[in-house]
């Protein structure tokens, strides 16, 4: 009788979940012909464009290009290899820092007892999103050219101010005005789910403050630094006018390799191979990152 | 009390919401649905875009729609294959190595002297040919690409190519990137090393020696980029066209190193208008670009963004006399490069400068 009841209750449950799946899936279908249309086609579109041959002169490939891996093959060289460890590198750089800024705003934000001032906080770091990203470029070039600070350091520093390092710290500077206010809302979410009980009783038992914060509040806020992490991440690789105009030509990321070929040589080929290439291979940096952080948690 | 939505209730409000929306918007835009003619033509930002509004309101016969380029002249040609034959525009403002592009993608209308008949002011040189010799654009402008610098805050004159490479010049050149000016620079170092457009390895070297002083502070990928670093003061050497230097020159003291030395030399062609070949509005657009090559109105363009008119009859303005040149001084400082054959090699040449000059650069 009871396994009879168990049965009629599984088959029940079973049929209930399909009916439940089926209704999804005819909720969700809207959206799923707009991504594949928007997203899905589009990317195919540049897939098969990158394996087609290019003719110098032409705009794009012809509609009956034959096809091709050259456009792959180029890129293997030590110059575009050089281009995509830039991209990479300095992502990474501008990214750490980002979140080193701004765990301690977001921290300083989400301990706040008035509920008005956190507010007022949350506001400001919204507005500074909506800041023109142009306009905050040239600040950074203007602040950091030769009519701002960058002489003065130089000199105090003993530097060349054209040198190339001088070049990417800047880039790193233009990245982080757009990346600290981001790292610091995302953050301060996770940071109000930590308990501060956690830290107070570490205290009480006699643990420093510093370390009560690095054992329990970091730990526990992992998740969110990781969710910070990948979003500052893509949003540096993929950043297009701030090494543009703060890398002065001499620092390029694959955004701009990918803008000149579509933008002014019509190379359309060349761009979707580096296009691809560069999909490939933030989306891998990006799951082998979440799979190790991940791993670690579940380890723990 | 309960308000019920009734069908008659939905079409009412639709019918008054559609009324209050609709009404103020086709009033703001009744002349252009009653106007003669409308049609949208590209130009490059200020001073062209306002410079060409004022001649199309002079005109009053034909309404115009007005974009601007986004990047170089280049960049239009995405826009134009992407919507072929649905191309938005009518008109088209651009320089010599896209027209070449253009007319070889068959996107520029064949114009006649009947079409443009002050076609007859302009020198027949300067006007776009394809390969039956079917003319294909309309000049509005001579123009040129030299070198420049600003004589108070470069370290040095520039007088030959060898100045260029001082030690005195560290981070002090603003170089255009390969896709700027279609890679002229790389073209004037290659003539100053014996070889030229079709032999480009010696400019490529002479480059590479450059970028290995030092001396270049910026690669410059869009003009404003240029007008900016030189008028912070960030560079004091530049390589540029006309309309760039003209821009730059209105904030500082600019010297022109033209006519100087025979191994740098000046480069000269043409900006103009391309009636697209898909437009449906041909009569509307020939006739304002007629209007804007007449005497008077080539004139007062060219004043405005600095350039030389290609109507022969117009009067150029002054401070253009680096860009004037006898037979003689054609020959000895003056180049018109073969843009046909550098749109087919641009792309190469954008690619050997990623590889073998940036990496130099940092």
């Amino acid at each position: 009788m009871k396994k009879g009841r168990a049965e009629f209750l599984t088959k029940s449950t079973v049929r209930c979940l399909m009916q439940v799946k089926r209704q999804s899936l005819f909720l969700l279908l809207p959206a799923l012909i707009l991504f594949g249309f928007l997203l899905v086609l589009p990317l195919a579109n540049i897939l098969q464009e990158s394996f087609r041959q290019f003719v110098p002169g032409r705009v794009g490939s012809a509609l009956d290009a034959p096809f091709t891996t050259h456009n792959y093959e180029e890129l293997v060289s030590h110059a575009y290899i050089g281009f995509f460890l830039d991209t990479f590198r300095i992502g990474l750089v501008a990214t750490l820092v980002a979140l080193t800024i701004g765990y301690p705003i977001a921290y300083h934000v989400a301990r706040m007892r008035s509920g008005r001032r956190r507010k007022l906080w949350v506001a400001f770091l919204v507005a500074m999103m909506f800041l023109s990203a142009l306009a905050r470029v040239y600040a950074v070039a203007l602040a950091f050219g030769p009519v701002g600070f960058l002489p003065l350091i130089a000199r105090l520093l003993d530097i060349n101010p054209n040198s190339s390092n001088v070049t990417e710290v800047l880039v790193v500077l233009g990245l982080l005005h757009y990346l600290v206010p981001i790292a610091a809302l995302t953050l301060i979410g996770t940071i109000q789910n930590v308990n501060p009980r956690l830290t107070d009783a570490a205290e009480s038992l006699g643990a420093a403050r510093i370390l009560a914060h690095l054992t329990i509040t970091i730990p526990l806020s992992a998740r969110g630094i990781l969710s910070a992490f990948l979003i500052c991440y893509t949003l540096c690789i993929s950043a297009f006018v701030i090494p543009m105009v703060l890398g002065k030509g001499r620092i390029l990321f694959v955004s701009n390799l990918i803008y000149s070929r579509f933008g002014e040589v019509a190379n359309y080929p060349s761009g979707a191979a580096i296009s691809v290439v560069m999909l490939v291979l933030s989306m891998v940096i990006i799951y082998v990152v979440t799979r190790a952080a991940t791993a670690r948690w579940d380890r723990v | 009390m309960i308000t019920r939505f009734t069908r008659r209730g939905f079409l009412h409000g639709a019918a008054v919401g559609g009324l209050a929306v609709g009404l103020p918007t086709f009033w703001a835009t009744r002349h252009q649905a009653f106007a003669q003619d409308t049609i949208t033509a590209v130009d490059w930002g200020a001073p062209y875009l306002d410079a060409s509004k004022e001649m199309a309101a002079r005109f009053g016969k034909v309404d115009v729609n007005w974009a601007a380029h986004e990047g170089g002249g280049a960049a239009i040609l995405a826009k134009i294959k992407a919507s072929w034959p649905n191309t938005p525009y009518d008109l088209v403002d651009n320089w010599s190595p896209v027209f070449v592009t253009m007319t070889r993608e068959g996107w520029a209308e064949t114009i006649t002297k009947s079409d443009v008949p002050n076609l007859a002011d302009v020198p027949e040189a300067l006007i776009t040919k394809d390969e039956k010799g079917n003319w294909k654009n309309i000049p509005r402008s001579t123009t040129g690409a030299c070198f420049a610098y600003n004589a108070k805050k470069s370290p040095i004159p520039i007088k030959s190519l060898q100045d260029l490479y001082s030690p005195k010049l560290k981070g002090q050149i603003c170089w255009p990137g390969p896709l700027m000016n279609t890679s002229l620079q790389i073209v004037a170092l290659a003539l100053a090393n014996g070889g030229n457009e079709r032999n480009i390895d010696p400019g490529f070297k002479a480059l590479k020696d450059l970028a290995k002083t030092g001396n270049i502070g910026r690669v410059y990928s869009v003009h404003t980029e240029s007008v900016a670093s030189l008028t912070s003061g960030e560079t004091s050497v530049t390589f540029g066209d006309q309309a760039t230097l003209s821009a730059v020159q209105q904030a500082l003291p600019l010297t022109y190193v033209s006519k100087m030395d025979p191994n740098l030399k000046t480069f000269l062609f043409t900006e103009g208008w391309v009636v697209m070949s898909n437009s449906k509005k041909k009569k509307a657009a020939f006739d304002l670009a007629n209007f804007s090559i007449s005497v008077a109105e080539c004139e007062k363009f060219n004043k405005i963004i600095g350039l030389n008119p290609a109507n022969r009859k117009s009067k150029p303005p002054e401070g253009l006399a680096h860009l004037s040149m006898t037979d003689a001084e054609m020959k000895k400082f003056g180049y018109i490069a073969d843009f046909d054959y550098i749109s087919k090699q641009i792309d190469g040449w954008n690619k050997r400068f990623e590889s073998e000059i940036v990496p130099l650069l940092k």
